[in-house]
């Protein structure tokens, strides 16, 4: 049984304390939903797993079946079976997906792995995320638009295919269509590898089409709820007002990330689609 | 003192150049023909190129520069009409200074020149696109990767003379470096004489950038083949106007063969 457990952790930017104390425990084939308003520490505690360098766990825990992942470099932890699917992930010129995947397989093994075995992997998982094929050929997200962008996250997990996939907001940028076929393919990899997966999403359709079996909420660098499904689902209705009132718990919203959501970048687009459908 | 003359038909050509034995080089494409050749420049010494592209015709020449220590005049003249792709692979240990003179001497006469530079000791490379007749377009992109001990003065200059109406003359610099203590200088000089021409220079250096290693080590790959994976990438451009596969391939090899040396270190 593969387990990600979080103990206590605290981390801070740049001496800013943003995480104050997060307790979590992932097992295998558990999807975690993580919500909470922009700018509470959610993509921080994402990629205080991963070993962003910016990010200093100053107290607390993190181990990978006992493991203390804090003491790995970077790619140890990848090489342990963390991923994490980025929000803003990097475009590296002159680098194409092809050559960028083969190198991190080969990494992984003693030998490396077959061309034609390697070919055939990359063509089905292109395949599978309804991208064109040139893809492969293609630089490491040059050019790329933002539903590219996160299709080549998810394309990296199922070729990588860890042990636990961490996912920060994986659906904005994508349609509709997109999202649906970014969230079969990630319960296709829950079943066959039980992976265990801890999504960051604002929109609750992506919950409805991988069903989360527990969800949190972190406000304040804390997680100050959990539950299952039903949470998201309540968040997704009553937004985080409720908390206050019921817990008597201060929510903070980062301002500047709300302007620049306004600001017509692709999470208001995602709103206003999630209200036409409910309509 | 050997001397080598070459008249170069349609087709792909592949030539090296020993300059131990201190040569002087004659390469000349015929009308109308457009032709492939790849130079490899191996050998300790001097050596002077001439290069003549006649009207019409189209040079794809790509130089892969593994000399000890290299010393190189070349000028390139170019005839109406004629097209001249030049790239430069420069991934020799040694020392290389290069005049690299090109002339526009006739009207639509276009240069594309790449260049890709390794340098682990020093070097000096000067190139000069001479534009002297009307409509002649120039391009130029340098990528250099300067590692430990490595010292690089670069001079891009584009000239525009007062006949060259209509001609335009481009150059982009880009340098790389592995540490603070490295030095790269990077010379551009425009002397623009007509007011009905086109003309930039951009210049950019810095090091590898820490949120992209963060990404491709996020995957599993080490700091040290992070930096690989960047830097191949980058030396790399320079076989995008590189047409034949094959080639393309067996030159990418040879430079992943020696990032991977310097890399590992």
């Amino acid at each position: 049984m593969n387990t990600l457990e979080i103990k206590n952790l605290h981390v801070s930017i740049d001496n800013k304390p943003i995480l104050k104390g997060v307790d979590l425990v992932v097992n295998e084939k558990e999807v975690h939903a993580l919500m909470g308003p922009n700018g509470n520490g959610k993509s921080t505690l994402l990629a205080a797993i991963m070993g962003h360098p910016k990010y200093e766990v100053t107290e607390g825990t993190v181990t990978l079946n006992g493991e203390n992942v804090l003491e790995m470099e970077v790619n140890e932890r990848a090489k342990a079976g963390l991923f994490l699917g980025m929000q803003y992930p990097q475009e590296i010129n002159g680098v194409t997906i092809s050559d960028f995947m083969k190198a991190a397989l080969n990494t992984r093994s003693e030998k490396p792995i077959p061309l034609f075995t390697f070919i055939r992997s990359l063509d089905s998982a292109i395949k599978k995320l309804e991208m064109k094929s040139e893809m492969a050929h293609r630089y490491v997200n040059e050019g790329f638009s933002g539903g590219e962008k996160k299709r080549n996250e998810i394309m990296q997990m199922m070729l990588l295919k860890p042990k636990f996939a961490m996912l920060d907001e994986i659906d904005s940028g994508l349609d509709v269509d997109a999202i649906k076929v970014v969230a079969k393919v990630l319960n296709e990899q829950i079943e066959s590898s039980n992976m265990g997966t801890l999504i960051v999403s604002h929109y609750d359709r992506f919950y409805q089409m991988v069903q989360p079996t527990h969800a949190h909420v972190l406000i304040d660098g804390k997680i100050v709820v959990s539950g299952g499904r039903e949470l998201a689902t309540k968040v997704d209705e009553q937004g985080y007002d409720w908390l206050q009132k019921e817990f008597g718990i201060e929510i903070k919203e980062e301002k500047s990330e709300v302007v620049r959501n306004a600001a017509g970048s692709l999470g208001t687009c995602a709103v206003k689609e999630l209200s036409d459908v409910t309509q | 003192m050997s001397l080598n003359n070459y008249i170069v038909d349609a087709g792909f050509h592949e030539l090296t150049l020993d300059l131990s034995n201190s040569t002087d080089f004659k390469l000349q494409s015929k009308k109308n023909v457009s032709a492939d050749v790849l130079v490899h420049l191996i050998g300790k010494g001097q050596a002077n190129l001439e290069v003549t592209l006649e009207k019409d015709s189209k040079l794809n020449l790509f130089y892969l520069n593994t000399a000890e220590e290299a010393q190189l005049n070349e000028s390139y003249i170019l005839n109406r009409d004629s097209q001249l792709d030049l790239a430069y692979g420069d991934f020799n240990d040694g020392t290389c200074e290069r005049n690299s003179d090109v002339y526009l001497v006739e009207n639509g006469a276009s240069v594309y020149l790449k260049s890709a530079s390794l340098v682990k000791s020093e070097r000096r490379l000067v190139y000069r696109f001479n534009h002297q007749a009307q409509y002649t377009y120039g391009d130029m992109q340098n990528f250099v990767v300067t590692l430990e001990k490595g010292k690089l003065s670069l001079h891009a200059i584009g000239k525009i003379e007062k006949n060259a109406a209509n001609s335009e003359t481009h150059q982009t610099s880009r340098v790389l470096n592995f540490n603070a203590t490295e030095r790269a200088s990077v010379f551009p000089q425009l002397f623009i004489d007509n007011n009905e021409v086109k003309a930039s220079h951009a210049e950019s250096s810095g090091q590898v950038d820490p949120d992209q290693l963060y990404y491709l080590q996020s995957r599993g790959l080490s700091p040290e083949e992070s930096v690989s994976l960047i830097v191949k990438g980058y030396l790399s451009s320079i076989l995008e106007n590189i047409k034949n596969d094959e080639i393309k391939e067996r030159l990418m090899e040879s430079i992943e063969r020696k990032v991977d040396e310097v890399c590992s270190r």
